[in-house]
């Protein structure tokens, strides 16, 4: 029995595109762009520094299943660079970077271990003084699709060595993931192995402690539903087995959601400084990352409509990056706050349960509203109405398609306010007038 | 508002007619052009005024001459009457206002009392402030205006359309389209410049982007092995290529070398069979040249030279030597020398000679005019001493002298006798005045008794004493008599007064003394009577006491005037005698009666006295004439006395100075007879021939010098003649003149220079024979040392003479040359080859002939060249391929194609997000708006709905509004929807009539505004007709209602369906 110490990523989606993100100058989008392979740097400088005798990937380490050259060219550069230190690899493949993916023809190191189509394993020594010290099991996706359960596949233990078992897959079948190799934590559990080194979900959790069963997230956030620190797992093994973790960040760009309330607002101006203020914040609890964030602005008042209608949004958006785009470009963006985008979630200050109630023109549009938001779906409704100009084009569609009920209610709720903040121009100028 | 009385006096083709209206329903019935529709333009030009000239139908203009407009009479709400009269005044003449008209709205109030209203008033009091546009529209309608329907849509009307709650729907239609514009600025399915539009491009381009760089990997691997295979290929070609250029370069350096190795072994073949010419010194024939050049050089240059010395030694013999120019070279030159100089003395001379000749003219002329008979000598022996000369200055002097005195003398006789003269004269004068004035005042004095003038005088004086004291006392008594003789009769007068005032006193007296004594007071009353009678006392005294005065003082002065009287004629007597005193006896005797009469009458006496008087002045002033005559006479004498005395001693004087002029005279001759000189010569003169006299000496001592100068000049020519005819002799060796020899001295001078340049020739010649004798020298023992040189180096050689040594030299030449061109040829074959190829190089050139090397070289070049190009084909492919993997490299390293795919589909998912929200705000206002038109109608569509199924008999049940486009559709009771636009003539009718009427009913303002309709009913039936007409009927319970018509069955059909309604009908 010999400790040992070794490092768990995952996820590295190596020049993966970021989603949801627009308005980015040269300068930035390279920095966003390169923020994948600087987590990979990080990741060498880690192995490097915390002395590891190896690291396992679980999967997913390019994007999608057209590898990008330079994706592949940087990895290479990653594996040679480990290799020079001694550092042996451990990989698998995931949904996204499936074995029959376009992947460069090279002879792959030594150091470096790529599993195959069906479940296999190695043993792993220890960089001091070679001793074997653990098993490591795994599997590559042949395919992007894998939808059996692999798990029940892998090899048994059968020496005392520590046993790893590199994992991509949806364990318990977390609906906010795609199902890949679809297994339950009992099937780990009851597999014998020490450590399971998962991948695929982005999201950093350990799901179970004994034996471990792990999914470190990916090392780099890539859209604002990511957000919070990424990074990746050291984890130290010592004679008895005992297994600790230490969670290490290495991204370089973080995602946030903030909140910017317009209700205690008079204007717009006023509104402008408690954004300013939070985005402040934001900035210094992220002192070493680029925050990206997403403006959530929520409440009533009456600077929505201020908001909505015009382009004080547009302005304020373009200024602020403005801004930041200028002054990273001075700091190497550590420290900024690129606005990823802003939603407009806040409503007008209107009661809108005594224009429910009334007998007009908006209490009928209002109780409509409410009786499509019951029905998004119906085929014949509102809804269906309204997007069905935009079906027209194939790119369109797609975005349609790909779009959350989350989204389309956000969307009603705004109509509801934009027209609203139309129809009741005159009485809220009025209301406006009294106070 | 209900009208009454229509009277229309002049509006379209309508004159002086009047209507009256008493029914709720009136119809105007009658033919076409009876002038219905006029009335109803007339009505509205009533309440509203005239339209425009665009509209000549409405605005009624009647077509002739005469009044264009009328009057309307109504009652009001309240009942009250109102009149509106209105002129059209352009028909009134009035050109200049054409459009203005004239108007009258009276109104009668409470109390019966009329006022005059505005235009405004009328509209706001009796119209309920409806419109002009809305009247005619609403109110009083023909059939064209009840089919512009979009009249309802004017904004004014729109507010009665629309529900209350929803502010007339323009909110929700600007709303709507807002959204629409939002929208369309944000996508069109079809756009092309929307901003979707513009992303989904940028999209799709991007796209193309990320296909390509997709492709990136697959060419990378592709690009890497064509690199390693070419690579392979390359190093194959390489050691191929290395060993055939190898034997090509062998050849070919045979081939290029073969002509020089066949020289080459030529020349080694020849330098064997060469003569052994190994002690041939090195040079040895260029030196022997070298030296033969020398000699014949050498041998040249010394024949030159003694030609040279021959030339020299012939020239010299040429200049003889010249004895008698040795000899006197010398003195010629002396002699040319002084030449000049000689010429100069010539010259002075003949100067001289004439100035010598000029001053003798000048000394001649100079003694002729001293004195013809002079001489030179007698000019030098006269002395000119400084006291000579004063002596004759002293002369002149005295002689100027006398002349100035007798001048000064005899002016001074001259005067002197004139002043004799003048003397003379005025004495003779002064004593003619005299004789002529004693006998003037002899005769007329003559009667003056005294001779002696003072005895004249005294007696006048004592005359004139004696009178002033007659006169004196005369004047005494004539003054005081008749101061008497006025006296009393003043005294005559003044008793007058006296009397009345002491009369008046008394009566005063006796008054007051009454009046005191009456008045009881007796004391003053005498007091008073006694001051007046005082008074009267005084006054009395006085009057007599003046009298008695004046009549004493006249009566003294008589006695004084008779003895003054007496002596006057006494004095008188004796003063005036003579002729002139026997006619003044005359007169005095009948003076002296008169005097005696006088004694009475004195004025005679004056006048006696004045002529005397008279007399006796005239007589004083010819005595005081002839005083003053006499002492005239006096100094006149005095004078011509001195004159004469003063004449006497000037002429005295005259001869003395006459004596003193005689002894200079004297004087003077003696002194020119003492120096021989002309008697005729003045002192003046003198100093002339002074002056003349020294310029003669001056001349002739000027004369000597020069004289003494022109000898030493003569002497001196002749000197230098002599010598000049002494050379000349010696030199031609005969005598010569010695004019001639100087002339001939020049010549003699010029040959003289000509020899000197031949010695100073025959000199240089001399020196050049010397000089070239010593060079021919120099140059023999030149020639001798090169032979022996020559001799020696033949010697060296070790050959017996000069032409063996000569061969040996050419052998030597030619080994020289072989042994070079081998060791050349060897150079240029096979420099840079080391042994071995050398060797191969050899063998190569010994066993292949030429043609063989050439086959051969050719084929190995062409090999060598293929691969050369293989190779550089294989190098640029490689270099391709690499540039390509480096550019992939560089194109995946920058490649942001994803990334900003993924940028343009988030920029495109917040634009459709914005689209969708507002497309479902749009599709929320649609919706409920079309509840609202569907389920909710406004008030005036509620009316409108029912006037329309009550018009229609229930064929519709209903009007609906469509929002968007404010269209109309009829509904009907199946629920089914007609656009307006499709409906029948007649139906469309009716609903744009069910449409006005609701309107007008649900105006609140309007409420009994009467209703005008023209023959709207042509396009009914005879059902919907009666319909109409019942709705009419219940219309005319609130308002009055007047229906224009021209068919006889709908006022017929009013008749019967309306009872009560009033049929006016029109011709």
């Amino acid at each position: 029995m010999a400790s040992f110490r070794f490092i768990h990523a995952a996820d590295l989606h190596l020049d993966s595109p970021f989603i949801g993100i627009s308005g980015l100058d040269d300068n930035l989008r390279s920095f966003v762009q390169e923020s994948t392979f600087r987590a990979l740097e990080r990741l060498v400088k880690l192995a490097i520094d915390q002395q590891v005798d190896f690291i396992v990937i679980s999967g997913d380490v390019y994007d999608s299943s057209h590898i990008s050259l330079r994706a592949q060219l940087r990895f290479l550069d990653f594996l040679e660079r480990l290799g020079a230190e001694g550092i042996a690899v451990y990989v698998i493949h995931g949904n996204h970077d499936p074995l029959d993916s376009t992947k460069l023809s090279m002879k792959l190191p030594s150091h470096v271990h790529v599993f195959g189509v069906e479940p296999g394993s190695v043993t792993a020594k220890r960089r001091s003084d070679h001793q074997e010290v653990a098993v490591i099991s795994g599997m590559s996706y042949p395919t992007s699709k894998v939808t059996d359960n692999i798990a029940l596949r892998y090899p048994a233990p059968l020496s005392g060595l520590y046993h790893i078992g590199l994992l991509h897959a949806n364990v318990d079948g977390d609906p906010q993931h795609e199902t890949y190799a679809p297994c339950s934590r009992k099937d780990l559990i009851r597999s014998g192995y020490h450590y399971w080194a998962l991948g695929h979900v982005h999201t950093r959790r350990t799901l179970q402690e004994s034996p471990y069963i792990v999914y470190p997230g990916n090392i780099q956030g890539r859209h604002v539903r990511e957000t919070g620190p990424k990074g990746c797992y050291v984890v130290d093994v010592d004679d008895n087995f005992n297994t600790r973790l230490s969670f290490r960040e290495l991204d370089s760009m973080r995602w946030n959601i903030i909140e910017a309330p317009v209700d205690s607002c008079r204007d717009v101006d006023e509104w402008r400084r408690s954004l300013a203020s939070i985005l402040a914040r934001t900035a210094s609890e992220n002192a070493n990352q680029l925050s990206m964030v997403r403006v959530r602005i929520t409440g009533r008042g009456p600077v929505h409509r201020q908001l909505e209608g015009g382009y004080v949004l547009d302005e304020l958006l373009a200024d602020l990056r403005r801004k930041e785009a200028a002054k990273g470009a001075k700091c190497g963006y550590r420290g900024c706050v690129w606005i990823e985008s802003i939603s407009l979630q806040s409503g007008d200050s209107f009661d809108t349960q005594r224009l429910l109630a009334e007998d007009s023109f908006v209490g009928d549009l209002l109780r409509l509203v409410r009786r499509e938001q019951e029905h998004l779906q119906a085929p014949d409704g509102v809804i269906a109405a309204s997007l069905e100009p935009l079906l027209e084009h194939a790119e369109i569609r797609a975005l349609l398609e790909e779009t959350t009920p989350d989204e389309i209610e956000d969307w009603v709720r705004r109509a509801e306010e934009l027209t609203l903040g139309l129809l009741l121009r005159d009485r809220l100028q009025e209301e406006g007038a009294e106070p | 508002m209900r009208l009454e009385r229509i009277n229309i006096e002049g509006f379209g083709a309508i004159r002086d007619k009047t209507f009256s209206i008493h029914a709720p329903v009136t119809v105007l019935y009658g033919p076409n052009e009876a002038g219905k529709s006029t009335v109803l333009y007339f009505i509205r030009a009533m309440l509203y005024g005239f339209p425009g000239k665009g509209t000549p139908a409405e605005r009624g203009e009647p077509a002739g001459e005469g009044v264009h407009g009328g009057e309307l009479r109504f009652l009001d709400k309240e009942g009250i009457p109102w009149v509106i009269r209105r002129y059209n005044r352009s028909r009134e003449g009035n050109t200049v206002f054409g459009k203005g008209e004239r108007v009258h709205i009276h109104r009668q109030t409470d109390n019966g009392m009329v006022i005059e209203l505005g235009q405004k008033e009328l509209e706001q009091l009796a119209l309920g402030g409806i419109s002009k546009d809305m009247f005619r529209q609403l109110f009083a309608i023909s059939l064209s205006e009840l089919q512009e329907i979009r009249n309802l849509q004017s904004a004014e009307m729109s507010s009665y359309l629309f529900h209350a709650g929803i502010g007339g729907g323009a909110y929700i239609l600007e709303a709507e389209r807002k959204l629409l514009q939002e929208m369309d600025k944000l996508y069109k399915p079809r756009g092309k410049v929307q901003e979707t539009a513009k992303l989904l491009q940028s999209i799709e381009h991007m796209r193309s982007r990320v296909m390509e760089s997709q492709t990136f990997v697959a060419r990378f691997n592709e690009v890497t092995t064509s690199i390693l295979e070419i690579q392979e290929r390359l190093n194959l070609l390489e050691q191929e290529y290395d060993r055939d250029a190898k034997d090509a370069s062998l050849l070919r350096k045979a081939l290029d070398i073969r002509p020089a190795w066949l020289e080459w072994r030529e020349a080694r073949l020849a330098l064997n069979d060469l003569m052994s010419s190994e002690h041939f010194p090195p040079d040895g024939i260029t030196r022997y040249e070298k030296l033969q050049d020398e000699e014949r050089h050498l041998i040249t240059q010394s024949m030159r030279i003694d030609q040279a010395i021959e030339d020299a030694v012939d020239k010299l013999g040429a200049l003889p030597l010249n004895t008698f120019m040795e000899e006197y070279g010398e003195r010629i030159e002396g002699l040319w020398a002084k030449r000049s100089l000689h010429e100069a003395g010539n010259r002075e001379l003949a100067e001289l000679t004439a100035e010598y000749k000029a001053q003798d003219i000048r000394l001649e002329q100079l003694l002729r005019d001293i004195d013809p008979a002079w001489t030179r000598e007698k000019l030098l022996s006269l002395p000119i001493s400084a006291s000579d000369r004063e002596e004759v200055r002293r002369l002149g002097a005295a002689f100027a002298g006398y002349d100035r005195r007798m001048e000064g003398l005899f002016i001074e006789q001259r005067a002197a006798q004139r002043a004799a003269a003048a003397a003379e004269s005025v004495l003779r004068e002064a004593r003619r005045l005299l004789r002529e004035e004693v006998a003037r005042g002899q005769e007329a004095f003559a009667m003056i008794k005294p001779k002696a003038p003072h005895e004249t005088a005294a007696l006048w004086s004592q005359l004139q004493l004696e009178i002033e004291h007659w006169r004196e006392r005369r004047l005494t008594r004539a003054s005081s008599e008749p101061v008497s003789s006025r006296l009393t009769k003043k005294d005559s007068l003044l008793p007058r007064i006296h009397v009345r005032l002491l009369v008046g006193m008394a009566v005063m007296t006796l008054l007051l003394a009454g009046v005191m004594l009456w008045t009881s007071t007796p004391a003053a009353a005498g007091i008073s009577s006694i001051v007046m009678l005082l008074g009267m006392g005084y006054v009395f005294w006085n009057g007599r006491h003046g009298r008695e005065a004046q009549r004493s003082a006249s009566a003294d002065s008589q006695a004084l005037d008779e003895g003054g009287i007496e002596r006057v004629d006494q004095l008188y007597t004796r003063l005036v005698s003579s002729p002139y005193a026997a006619a003044a006896s005359e007169n005095t005797d009948g003076r002296r009666h008169q005097t005696a009469a006088l004694t009475r009458d004195p004025v005679r006496v004056e006048v006696q006295m004045r002529e005397l008087r008279a007399v006796m002045e005239g007589w004083q002033a010819w005595r005081q004439r002839l005083d003053r005559m006499t002492s005239d006479c006096a100094a006149a004498e005095e004078k011509a006395a001195l004159q004469a005395a003063e004449l006497k001693t000037v002429q005295s004087t005259v001869e003395q100075e006459e004596r003193r002029y005689l002894e200079l005279e004297r004087q003077w001759e003696a002194w020119l007879k003492s120096r021989s000189l002309p008697q005729s010569l003045s002192p003046d003169v003198m100093f002339d021939v002074f002056i003349k006299v020294e310029q003669g000496q001056e001349f002739i001592r000027q004369q000597k010098s020069l004289g003494m100068r022109m000898d030493v000049l003569l002497r001196e020519a002749e000197e230098y003649a002599s010598q000049c005819s002494e050379i000349v002799a010696a030199e031609s060796n005969e005598h010569i003149d010695s004019r001639n020899s100087v002339a001939e001295l020049d010549h003699v001078h010029s040959r003289w220079k000509a020899y000197q340049e031949e010695s100073r020739q025959r000199k240089v010649l001399a020196d050049r024979i010397q000089e070239l004798q010593n060079e021919a020298a120099a140059f023999a023992r030149e020639r001798e040392d090169v032979q022996q040189r020559k001799a020696s180096l033949v010697e060296l050689s070790q050959s017996a003479d000069e032409e063996s040594f000569l061969r040996m030299g050419a052998a030597a030449k030619r080994r020289e040359e072989l042994v070079q061109a081998i060791r050349h040829h060897e150079i240029s074959m096979f420099s840079g080859w080391d042994d071995a190829g050398r060797l191969q190089l050899e063998q190569l050139l010994e066993l292949t002939d030429a043609a063989g090397l050439e086959a051969q070289c050719l084929e190995k070049e062409a090999s060598v060249s293929a691969a050369v190009r293989l190779r550089d084909e294989l190098q640029e492919r490689r270099g391709r391929l690499l540039q390509e993997r480096e550019s992939l490299e560089s194109a995946g390293n920058q490649d942001s194609a994803l990334q900003q795919l993924e940028e343009q589909r988030s920029a495109l998912r917040e634009v459709v997000a914005q689209y969708a929200v507002r497309s479902m705000a749009s599709e929320f206002i649609k919706r409920t708006r079309r509840i609202y038109e569907e389920e909710k109608q406004p008030q005036v569509l509620l009316l409108a709905s029912r006037y329309f199924s009550l018009l229609t008999g229930g064929e519709y049940s209903r009007i609906v509004m469509r929002m968007g486009d404010q269209s109309l559709l009829a509904e009907r009771p199946s629920g089914q929807l007609v656009e307006s636009s499709r409906l029948s003539r007649g139906t469309a009718e009716q609903l744009y009539l069910s449409m006005r009427l609701g309107l007008i009913q649900a105006m609140p303002h309007a409420n009994g505004m009467p209703l005008l309709l023209d023959d709207l009913f042509v396009n009914f039936d005879g059902k919907r007709t009666g319909h109409a007409f019942r709705v009419i009927s219940e219309m005319s319970q609130t308002r009055q209602i007047i229906l224009m018509t021209c068919h006889q069955h709908v006022a017929e059909q009013v008749e019967a369906a309306i009872p009560g309604a009033q049929i006016i009908t029109m011709q």
